[in-house]
Formats: structure tokens, C-alpha cells, sequence
């Protein structure tokens, strides 16, 4: 008979049952059994001998704090302290902090504050106050204050024809107050407006690896590099979201575009506007196991011919959102387009898989965004996942000329 | 040859138990396992729902020995006890007995009832409450995508999980009106901003029904579970045992009921087969406190996943499983799982449940489970006689509990289950050597074939009897000439035996098309007066790596 492999409290029992099989030798001799229900008897006299209650042990018993004191609840929705896990921008480092939530007037009012920080030394921290279940769920409205230090943001040449030599680094540090009004008359439309001041602060990039901004560039290569005004900003916004699962979306569609109006408040040569449209859909086969997504953007900026448009706001392609065959922000100019194909598909129920391609490019002119030299890249992604949300990519994209990137967000492509 | 080695084999086995104690006690085989030793100690047991999941996905906790299960008696059967009380098969069962399971009353009397607890979490809603005789009941609601779905599963699996043998609770679907419902004085409601509980209120009522289907009468359909008797202790593992409990002695991968529920669950898609979806209850029974074991939560079988219809995967594969995982990853997506290719009817009320595709063999639940890895081809065998038994009368009566207004999908559901026990049965009656029912009369030993009998195979070409002179005390058996072929599902007893206390006879079964009959099965009788008793009965299966 094979042996048993059981657990000590196991043992005595596994050892009866053993011997029972095999004719209650045992059991039955040692005792002087007549019966099979006498032995059966004898089997559970001797295990009451030393019964003890359950005790989890190990990733058992962790899980089990876990959802005895709805530590997940703690981490997403609830009231309290939580952790913080990424959340800067892409090239920032591995990041955490913490952040604080609070509900107010019968779960009306949110107040969330958080500071998050990286191994590069990035710096954010948010408080935000919204009330964001207005009117039946119709209307949000919201404060937030935002200051931000990124001391290690890459900027190479403007232009397309930009070359990989140029790259160096600048720190920007500013201070973001915004009001936002969202309207939200059907589930599947968002209009919203916002408006706030916006007060940047350019410095000397950290990363020792490539010259500081200010080393390569003057203020004609890099417009806003000697001086940073503050803007205060007005910005309207619609969004007509059909996907199914706007974290993991495998049908649907999502469009939006928005209009911003950027005034220059101290020097008065930086106005300019900004428009940023992008345009989602996801094409399901096989019971949506497999997804066509496809997305295009385009973005660009003007201003009045005596204004110049900050370096630090202009459009770009390049990173982890447009073509991943190259590092974020590899190309600026007061133009972009891009477009992303993946062909995703599910390894299994907490896995998906993306081919991707990405292309675009950045103009001067407006009459210049078309098709023609376009950046390309492609690549693979993971994707873990669960059915409502990617919360881990990690997305390798080649193809640019520039070497592989490897990305790594905290949730989904698009 | 292959018979020559099977009745080796056989002989081998016979010889095993050589200890000077007998194989069979006077009381063999027993009807009833009397696990009664008192279990008042007994306490709540808490188990991570999501520890079940890693530890039998990538752990392998269970006791995987290639075994016969430990707690069958003498003649292959599965005595009654805490887990299981034998029913169809063991008796005559009407159809309308069939259909009617564990109910004992009416459900929820109309009028107020009264909550006294709820579920906000996930994405189900459900409550806790008391009709007007003071009865508690657990209600849930179907999802508003597919009415019907969830609380017809529920209403039909139930009744046919009770007349296979296990301990489930009563279950009556039941029409709710808002207005009946009242918020019980301590009824309080999880709050996840707050991480508190606090009283429940008319606006969280509403809020929680707004995500149930609601008819165009405006009642709301719900599945009312009675609570069942006795304190909860919390749900029961498919591997080892309450340490607890002293009457729980069988680890529970070696349970027979336990292996053999995938093929029951097979049957009806219990995909969610697993520990949260079983109670432990402390009883009082003859003096002492027992624990009873039970199902719960039919509401993810058949076609429907609870909350959404089941997902193409339920049944296929294992949430997580890394031969299609890594066939899909390399082949870039290009490897389509056939399963993914089935087409399901429309049915909202049914949800995607089918049986041209379904292979008994290779269905899942969601993730492994120990008993149901353990089941060997006599515990496949044992719970396929079962599934073999319930007559398309009694299935088509049990559908009709789920009340769908769409007689199409009654129809239809009916079908499918009577489509999948013919499956089953064909497969499973077959995995073994399908012999039962043997006894003595008149020198001649006589058998039937369950397989032949139900149609699911031709007749024998031939069997086999080796006849043997069995001695109870050493366990050795003589052989007694040589062994006999006979046609039909009978055999005479040579006259050397017919003075013999004990008599062995290992019969194999010959069909050209069913190569697994040529194992062996082994039978004992004892001389009872001028009668003989079969008091041993053991299916001889091919150890499972061969």
C-alpha cells in the first residue's frame, strides 16, 4: 500500500484508515473488536483524544487578516491611510507613498490627499475635495491642489528629426490649483470643464548621465527655458465612453477631445491654446478572448504670433501611451499624431497578451501631420489582469532604431 | 494476456490482508457509518477563500496515494453518515420525490419579511431575513441581464444534489414585493468607505435590489434558502480533515461521496465546486452534538455563473493552467481553445449551458479540486450508477422547479442535463468493469451488468469466474478449478464450495469495444444459515499511472 503523506494531526487517523483497509488488523486485535462498527468507534475515540481546533498558518493566515479587516477595502475605497504603489510618470522609478481618504456628509464629500515618491527622487503630492455623486451620480465637482517636483524629465531637440545625441535632462517643479465641474447626463457622456493656475519652475536635471538642460540649450531651442510664468488655464472637455470595461476593455469605444486656454499671467508672451483628441475602439472575436484595439491622437497647440509655447507643454510622442519604441517624450513640437494597433489576447483569465504597433509624429505645421515619415515601433505587452482591470503591464517595444524599451505601468495601455 | 494479468493482479490483492484478524466482521457490510462521537468542542473554522484557490492551484495540498477510498464498506457502497445518505439508486424514488429534494414546507410565508442581515458585497445582492412565522432565510436575486438564471439553477440543482445522496438546504423560489420587506432593528449593512457596519437603511434597500432583475410585475424572483439546522462551523476542505472533529476520521480526498461528486458535478456544471460553497453545521443528534456536513450554493451551476451567464471556460478549464497558458502564449494567441468556438442558444434564463460539446472526462471546475483529482475509475463507476438512475421523467419534473416563464428554455434545459447523463453514463458505466448486484440462490451465482442494463453497451461476449475457497480469519483463498467462462450474468458455484464459510469469485468481463471490463472485480459471500450473503464486493482498477 502506498504511504501516506499527512499532516501530524492526520496521522493517527490516516493510520486507522490504512489498517482498516487492509483487514482493521490492528485496531480491531489490539482492542479485541467483534464489530466493524466497533472498530469505526475505536478510530474516533482515539482522535478525540487529540482534537484541536484549526489554526491557518503561512500565506493562510496572512490571507485571512487580509480579509477579516478588509485591508483591500482599506487600499481602495475606504476611509484611513493607504498605500501607494507607482502612480508617477513613466521614467520616474519605482514609486510609493501613502494617501489619506476621507468621506464627509454622508459619503457625499471626498477628501483624498496623497504624497508619492520615487527611487529618482520624484515628488508628488495631491489633495483633492470633490463631491463627486452630485445629482444622482449626474455631477461632479472638485478642488485639487497638486505640486509636483520631477527632476529628471528628458528633453532632446524640438522637431522630428531630433537625434538620440541631444537628449538631456531638465527639473520641473509646479504647483497646479484646479476647480473641475463634470456633467455626466447619460452613462456614456462626460462634459466637463476646468480651470486653474498653473505655476512651473524649470531647474537643473539630476540625472548625471546626460547634460542638464541648460548645458545644451538656450531659450530659443528650448522656448520657456530662462523664464516660467505662471498660466491660468480654462479647459472644456467632452468624452463619449462606450467600453465595456473601461479598466480592461475588450468592446467598445471611447472618444474625447478637449480645448484648453492657456494665459501667460506675469510675462505675457506665452499664451497659447491647446486642443487633444483621441479616438478608441475594441473589436472583439471569440467571446472577446481576443481584441483588435486600435487608437489614434493628435494634439497641438497655437498661439498668436507673438507668443511662444513653453518646451514643457508642447505635444509629444515617444514613451509608454504613444510609440513605445522609444523613451517618453523623445519627440516635441506644437503638433503630434500617433495611432496604436494591438492585437491582444487572453493567456489565461488573469493574463492578456498584446502584439502591438505604434506610429506617429510630430510637425511644426499643422498642414505637416499626415502619414508620411512616420515613427514607428512594435512589440509585445503583458498584461495581468483581472476581468474589470489591468492593474500590472509590462510592454517591450522595438523598432525605432533607438534600441528596446521596456515599459512598466501600473495599468492598461488603453 | 491482459486477462491472465488482470487476474493476478487480483490474486494478489486477495492475498494482502494475511493478518491473523478477519477481513469481514459479523456486522459487514455496513449500512450505516455511525459517526456520532460527541463534537460539541467543535469550533468555527475560517478558511480564506482565496488560500483555497493558490493552495490547490499550485500546492497540491491533498494526499494524491492512488487508493481505494477509505470510507466505502465491504461491499464498494458508501454507508450512511454525517455526509451522505444513500437515496436514488439505494431505493425506488419517484419522479415527483425526486423533484420535490429536501423541501419540507412551503418557503416564506407571504407577507412582511423582515431583515435582519445583507450582502452588499460583490456584485450580488442578497439578505437575510424572517417571514412571518419567525423562520430565517437566506434570499438572492437574479442578475438584471438573465432573469430566471440564478435562482432557477439553483432551484433545480438542489433537489438533484439531495437525491444523489448529499446534505443541502431547502431552497424555494419566491416572489418578493418591495413593500414587504421591512428593516429588521439590528439589520446592519457593510459599509467599504467606512469599514463599518451600520444600520441598514430604505435607501441601501433600494440601492442593492436596483442590481437584481425585477419582473415586469414589479416583484422581484428570489431563491430562499433555509437556514439550515444547527450552528454554522464554518465550510468543509476537499483534502484532510477538522482537526476538530473527532468523528471526521476519512481524509476527505479518500471520501468516495467527494471523488465521485466530479462526476455529479460534471453533470450539472457545479463549476464552483470548492470549499466556500460547503457548510459545516453543529447538531444534536441522539444526545450528542454531530457535525453535519452540507452543499451550498447551487446559484453557479448549469448555465449560470450567479451574477453573469457562465463563462465559455466553466466546466473547460482551470482558471489557471499552464499547457493551454503556454500554447497560447507562443503561439501568439493563434492557439484557439476549442471550447471557445462552442455556440450556446439563446436562452437568458438558462445562461451557456450545453451538451454536444461536454466530454464527462474532461470537464473542470474552477480550480483543482483534491477529491475530485483522487477519483478513481470504482468511484467514477459508483457515482455514474447514480447519475445513470435518474429517469428523463424525474429530470424534466426537477426543471420544472425553476419555473421559467420561457417554456423553450425549460425544454431546453431538460435536454441538455438528460444529454449529459447519457455521456456520463456511457463513459463512466464503462471506465470498469461494470458488473453489480451479485448473490447466491440455489448454487448459482447471478449478476447483472450495469452498463448492458441501461443500454449503454452491447452484452458481454463472455465473463470470467475464478472461483476461490476464501478463508476469513488469514485472508488466504484457495482456488477451486479452474476458472470458468459463461455468457450470461450467471455462473454456477462448484460443489467443492458449497460447505465453504466464505466463497471469493473474481469475475472479468469480455466486449471487443470495452477494453477497461477485463478488470477485475472481486465479490465475497458468506454462508448465512443455509443462505449466502455478499459481504464483499471490490472493483480491481489499474493503478492510476498506468
Amino acid at each position: 500500500m502506498p504511504i501516506l503523506k499527512m499532516t501530524r494531526s492526520l496521522r493517527i487517523v490516516g493510520l486507522a484508515a490504512l489498517l482498516l483497509a487492509v483487514g482493521s488488523a490492528a485496531v480491531a486485535q489490539d482492542r479485541d473488536m467483534d464489530t466493524r462498527a466497533e472498530v469505526l468507534a475505536a478510530m474516533r475515540a482515539q482522535k478525540a483524544q487529540a482534537v484541536e481546533p484549526y489554526k491557518p498558518k503561512g500565506i493562510e493566515k496572512a490571507l485571512l487578516y487580509i480579509e477579516n479587516n478588509r485591508i483591500l477595502d482599506r487600499f481602495t475605497v475606504g476611509d484611513g491611510w493607504y498605500p501607494l504603489i507607482g502612480r508617477l510618470t513613466t521614467g520616474a522609478g519605482l514609486a510609493g507613498g501613502a494617501g489619506y481618504r476621507k468621506h464627509l456628509f454622508n459619503e457625499q464629500l471626498l477628501l483624498n490627499s496623497a504624497f508619492v515618491m520615487s527611487m529618482r527622487a520624484y515628488k508628488l503630492a495631491v489633495v483633492d475635495a470633490s463631491y463627486p455623486r452630485l445629482w444622482n451620480d449626474r455631477l461632479e465637482v472638485g478642488t485639487n491642489f497638486r505640486w509636483q517636483d520631477f527632476p529628471q524629465e528628458d528633453f532632446y531637440v524640438i522637431g522630428s528629426n531630433s537625434t538620440i545625441d541631444t537628449r538631456t535632462n531638465y527639473a520641473l517643479e509646479s504647483t497646479d490649483i484646479s476647480g473641475r465641474v463634470v456633467f455626466k447626463p447619460i452613462t456614456w457622456l462626460r462634459i466637463g470643464t476646468d480651470i486653474g493656475l498653473f505655476d512651473p519652475s524649470i531647474g537643473r536635471g539630476t540625472d548625471t548621465r546626460m547634460p542638464s538642460i541648460e548645458q545644451v540649450f538656450t531659450d530659443a531651442g528650448a522656448p520657456g527655458l530662462d523664464d516660467q510664468p505662471s498660466f491660468f488655464y480654462k479647459t472644456l472637455s467632452v468624452e463619449f465612453d462606450y467600453r465595456d470595461q473601461p479598466g480592461n476593455a475588450r468592446s467598445g469605444g471611447l472618444w474625447r477631445a478637449s480645448y484648453g486656454a492657456w494665459d501667460d499671467r506675469d510675462l505675457h508672451v506665452f499664451d497659447f491654446g491647446r486642443f487633444d483628441a483621441e479616438v478608441a475602439h475594441f473589436f472583439p472575436i471569440f467571446d472577446k478572448k481576443r481584441v483588435f484595439a486600435v487608437r489614434g491622437g493628435v494634439s497641438y497647440v497655437n498661439n498668436d504670433p507673438e507668443s511662444r509655447v513653453p518646451f514643457y507643454v508642447l505635444p509629444y510622442v515617444g514613451g509608454a501611451n504613444t510609440i513605445r519604441s522609444f523613451r517618453e517624450f523623445r519627440f516635441r513640437d506644437e503638433n503630434a499624431v500617433f495611432f496604436n494597433v494591438e492585437y491582444r489576447w487572453e493567456a489565461f483569465a488573469g493574463l492578456d497578451m498584446a502584439l502591438f504597433v505604434d506610429a506617429g509624429k510630430v510637425a511644426a505645421d499643422w498642414e505637416d501631420v499626415n502619414l508620411s515619415d512616420l515613427k514607428t515601433g512594435y512589440g509585445i505587452g503583458f498584461r495581468f489582469n483581472t476581468y474589470k482591470s489591468v492593474f500590472l503591464r509590462f510592454d517591450v517595444g522595438s523598432g525605432g532604431g533607438e534600441g528596446t524599451r521596456l515599459f512598466f505601468k501600473f495599468g492598461p495601455a488603453f | 494476456m491482459r486477462t491472465l494479468s488482470a487476474l493476478a493482479v487480483a490474486a494478489s490483492m486477495a492475498v494482502i490482508a494475511d493478518a491473523a484478524t478477519p477481513k469481514f466482521f459479523p456486522d459487514d457490510p455496513i449500512a450505516v457509518d455511525v459517526d456520532t462521537q460527541d463534537a460539541a468542542n467543535v469550533g468555527k473554522q475560517d478558511l480564506s477563500d482565496p488560500y483555497d484557490f493558490l493552495e490547490n492551484t499550485f500546492m497540491n495540498p491533498a494526499d494524491t496515494a492512488d487508493m481505494r477510498a477509505m470510507n466505502v464498506n465491504t461491499i464498494d457502497e458508501v454507508p450512511d453518515s454525517s455526509w451522505w445518505t444513500n437515496r436514488i439508486l439505494h431505493r425506488e424514488m419517484s419522479a415527483a420525490e425526486i423533484a420535490r429534494g429536501p423541501i419540507t414546507g412551503t418557503g416564506p410565508k407571504d407577507g412582511i419579511w423582515t431583515i435582519v442581515g445583507s450582502k452588499s458585497e460583490g456584485i450580488t445582492p442578497g439578505f437575510t431575513i424572517t417571514d412571518e412565522t419567525g423562520q430565517l432565510y437566506f434570499i438572492k436575486f437574479d442578475p438584471p441581464t438573465n432573469p430566471e438564471m440564478a435562482t432557477g439553477a439553483e432551484a433545480v440543482t438542489t433537489p438533484l444534489f439531495h437525491a444523489l445522496g448529499y446534505n443541502v438546504v431547502e431552497n424555494y423560489i419566491a416572489p418578493l414585493r418591495r413593500e414587504n420587506l421591512r428593516i429588521g432593528p439590528r439589520a446592519t449593512l457593510y459599509r467599504q468607505i467606512s469599514r463599518k457596519e451600520t444600520p441598514l437603511t430604505d435607501k441601501d434597500v433600494d440601492e442593492l435590489l436596483a442590481r437584481a432583475a425585477r419582473s415586469a410585475d414589479g416583484t422581484y424572483r428570489v431563491i430562499a434558502s433555509k437556514a439550515a439546522q444547527g450552528k454554522s462551523v464554518g465550510p468543509f476542505r476537499y483534502h484532510g480533515t477538522r482537526p476538530d472533529d473527532p468523528n471526521d476520521v476519512f481524509a476527505h480526498e479518500h471520501r468516495r461521496e467527494l471523488r465521485g461528486m466530479r462526476v455529479f458535478a460534471a453533470w450539472l456544471n457545479h463549476d464552483d465546486s470548492r470549499s466556500i460553497n460547503s457548510g459545516d453545521f453543529l447538531i444534536e443528534k441522539d444526545g450528542r452534538r454531530i457535525v453535519r456536513h452540507h452543499l451550498l450554493d447551487f446559484g453557479s451551476t448549469l448555465g449560470s455563473a450567479s451574477t453573469v451567464a457562465q463563462k465559455p471556460r466553466a466546466g473547460n478549464e482551470y482558471i489557471w493552467e499552464a499547457r493551454p497558458t503556454l500554447l497560447t502564449m507562443v503561439t501568439l494567441g493563434f492557439y484557439v481553445r476549442p471550447w471557445i468556438k462552442v455556440d450556446y442558444p439563446e436562452f437568458e434564463s438558462v445562461g451557456r449551458f450545453e451538451g454536444a460539446f461536454f466530454q464527462p472526462q474532461y470537464w473542470k471546475p474552477e480550480y483543482p479540486n483534491p477529491a475530485f483529482n483522487n477519483a478513481r475509475p470504482d468511484d467514477l463507476f459508483w457515482a455514474a450508477r447514480r447519475v445513470a438512475a435518474f429517469s428523463d421523467d424525474a429530470i424534466r419534473e426537477t426543471v420544472k422547479n425553476g419555473r421559467y416563464s420561457n417554456q423553450a428554455a425549460e425544454l431546453y434545459l431538460g435536454d441538455v442535463i438528460i444529454v449529459r447523463r447519457d455521456k456520463i453514463a456511457r463513459y463512466y458505466l464503462n471506465i470498469t468493469n461494470p458488473v453489480v448486484d451479485f448473490a447466491i440462490a440455489g448454487g448459482t451465482m447471478t449478476f447483472r451488468n450495469a452498463s448492458v442494463d441501461l443500454k449503454f453497451a452491447s452484452p458481454a461476449d463472455h465473463y470470467l469466474v475464478a472461483w476461490a475457497r476464501f478463508d476469513n480469519t488469514t485472508g488466504n483463498a484457495a482456488a477451486v478449478d479452474a476458472p470458468v467462462t459463461v455468457t450470461a450474468t450467471r455462473a454456477a458455484v462448484p460443489r467443492a464450495l458449497l460447505d465453504a464459510d466464505f466463497i471469493r469469485a473474481i469475475v472479468t468481463s469480455h466486449h471487443p469495444e470495452q477494453p477497461n471490463w477485463v478488470h477485475p472485480v472481486q465479490v465475497f459471500f458468506r454462508k448465512q444459515g443455509n443462505a449466502w450473503k455478499t459481504v464483499g464486493l471490490e472493483r480491481l482498477v489499474p493503478q492510476r499511472s498506468s
